[in-house]
């Protein structure tokens, strides 16, 4: 049997065993080891089965990962992200859709210091929808800016999925945050652009909210927020000017949050415990899968299944805009079925050599795939977002209700995403100046 | 007999997760540490990132992966799977397993043959003039797959539908 097309089986084999409730990481490594021992022999597949696990795990840049996650989930648990909406709703509750607009602001300031869409979902979820609901917001608003709102989590640095988009494709992560930082706060600025020009519009979406802080009050909240925007600073500050590596900027910034916790004094045995075993687990399920897709990434090479792909690909036309739409259609669909990570570890060894021949940016690229599986996690049938707010709401709100919420979102998503097509530079702007 | 199993299993996935814990508080420390080394005193910490990369990463990303699967965190696709039978639900998920235990065993053989090769080598990396042994350190990968494999064996013998009203109370 020709390689490439033991190639293109493993693909489907793929796609069956995840549908099976396989792990996606033994899915891999299972079929890469099949395949590979067709093509070049089972002591080959042997051979890098041994040796990959080590050597993928054992990278300076990824040491980033563990670092970034434990300031994050530091961060939630000891309370330092609590005060976001809390600040934003003083300064902001008097503009028409003033909670819901906190609310973007509140995961914007959560994403700053975390790279989960999903947790910043269920943070701000539980803070935020029970006080837009006391004020009679829509149940479609409050939980559509909130499940919405996540999604910037992996687009404001620091995210973990442009650390593996920068590892699997050679792309610099500095420069990575440095391009996604402006498409996140874009993002943030239209989705509040939209709320309040919808509340103006209509009032019963949003009615005004009869509260007159002071601006005592308002100066005062401002010491509950000060601990995020330090940390964003210190942690971007120092990897942009060069004095930090991603790795110690996570690790000075984990330290702080830890410091700060003990400070605030919720730095209590339940928070440090949630922090330590949430940030080993999802470090080990997420080196797994990446180790089983580096695998299989290997085994695709060696089959030519990526070229393959690629000269069909090409055959339907080397327009740049085409193949850009094109892969819009794929990854809104994947992402309605398959986990963020996974889709961009299965789809980046087949889209590589297209973007190699239409001379693509990979540094653009990275920042529009982010932002498109970021709109996976809110579109139907499957947004984690949307299932993860589920869980946090009053039992009354369907997840009919929050879908529906999250589609003005998705549309102004959408013109984001062409933003970015038909002007690049707003990707690609900040990082020549960095460069 | 379950039941001691189950307590055994418990407390090993724990005493592997404590020690991964352990490992990556050290590592932040070390870092922050090797910051301030170097932009103040100008005198990094010798051998830092062979330290971090081979020691502190290796340990940090293969213990906990008994938990993972324990928690049942492995991410998996489930739109197909939520709208299966409970039947085809319990077989899909016994397939699941033996699946990954067949893995985790080509994993858990492969990983030990390597990390006997680079014991009898003497494994270890050279960095400023210091000889760090690293062959100690390839026999985590094959004990933290035995513990995940052990994990899935528990899962076999507990059934589907124990396994998930398990993953339910935790909120997942």
């Amino acid at each position: 049997m020709e390689s490439e097309i033991i190639g293109l089986i493993s693909l489907l084999t793929v796609m069956g065993l995840l549908l099976l409730r396989v792990p996606i990481a033994v899915a891999l490594i299972c079929v890469s080891f099949v395949g590979i021992s067709l093509i070049l022999g089972t002591k080959q597949a042997w051979g890098m089965l041994s040796v990959i696990p080590y050597d993928f795990a054992a990278k300076w840049t990824l040491s980033s990962i563990p670092m970034f996650l434990l300031m994050g989930f530091m961060a939630h648990h000891g309370g330092l992200t609590s005060g976001l909406f809390a600040a934003a709703r003083l300064w902001l509750s008097r503009l028409p859709g003033g909670l819901a607009v906190a609310a973007v602001l509140g995961c914007s300031g959560f994403a700053a210091v975390s790279g989960s869409s999903v947790a910043c979902a269920a943070a701000m979820g539980r803070i935020s929808v029970p006080q837009m609901l006391k004020y009679n917001y829509a149940p479609t608003l409050a939980t559509g800016a909130v499940a919405a709102g996540g999604t910037l989590g992996a687009l404001i640095p620091p995210s973990i999925l442009l650390i593996l988009f920068g590892i699997f494709t050679e792309t610099s992560i500095n420069m990575l945050f440095v391009a996604s930082i402006g498409v996140g706060l874009f993002s943030a600025f239209v989705y509040v652009l939209m709320i309040v020009i919808r509340a103006w519009l209509n009032p019963e979406l949003a009615p005004p909210v009869d509260d007159n802080p002071t601006w005592g009050e308002r100066m005062s909240i401002l010491t509950e927020v000060w601990p995020v925007i330090v940390l964003f600073g210190v942690v971007l500050g120092g990897m942009f000017s060069g004095l930090f590596t991603a790795t110690e900027a996570g690790a000075v910034g984990a330290l702080m949050t830890i410091v700060i916790s003990f400070v605030k004094k919720t730095l209590t045995f339940e928070a440090i415990k949630a922090t330590l075993v949430e940030t080993l687990t999802t470090t080990a399920s997420l080196f797994f899968i990446a180790i089983a897709a580096s695998f299989f990434i290997r085994f695709l090479t060696f089959a030519g299944t990526d070229d393959l792909i690629a000269d069909i690909i090409l055959q339907l036309g080397t327009d740049r805009l085409l193949l850009i739409l094109g892969l819009i259609g794929v990854y809104l669909v994947m992402g309605m079925f398959i986990d963020p990570l996974g889709t961009m570890l299965l789809t980046i060894p087949l889209v590589m050599p297209v973007l190699d021949k239409l001379d693509i940016p990979l540094l653009w690229f990275g920042v529009f795939l982010v932002k498109m599986l970021e709109i996976g996690m809110i579109t139907p049938p499957i947004g984690l977002n949307v299932f993860v707010l589920k869980t946090v709401v009053p039992r009354d709100i369907t997840l009919g209700i929050i879908f529906k919420g999250v589609m003005w979102f998705i549309a102004v998503d959408i013109l984001v995403v062409f933003l970015m097509i038909f002007f690049p530079e707003m990707v690609l702007y900040l990082p020549s100046l960095a460069g | 007999m379950i039941g001691l199993f189950d307590k055994m299993i418990s407390r090993l996935v724990a005493a592997s997760t404590g020690v991964g814990a352990v490992i990556l508080i050290l590592m932040m420390i070390q870092v922050v540490a090797d910051v301030i080394a170097s932009n103040v005193f100008h005198q990094p910490i010798p051998a830092n990132s062979v330290v971090v990369t081979h020691y502190y990463m290796v340990a940090v990303v293969f213990l906990p992966i008994a938990l993972a699967e324990m928690r049942d965190d492995n991410i998996t696709v489930e739109i197909a799977f939520q709208m299966m039978s409970r039947k085809a639900k319990n077989w899909a998920m016994y397939f699941s397993w033996t699946l990954s235990l067949i893995v985790c065993s080509a994993l858990i053989i492969s990983l030990w043959q390597l990390a006997m090769k680079k014991y009898n080598t003497g494994a270890f990396v050279l960095e400023q003039e210091i000889n760090l042994i690293t062959w100690p350190t390839y026999f985590i990968l094959p004990v933290s797959f035995a513990l995940m494999a052990l994990v899935i064996v528990r899962h076999i013998m507990k059934g589907p539908e124990t396994v998930e009203a398990e993953a339910l109370r935790r909120g997942l």
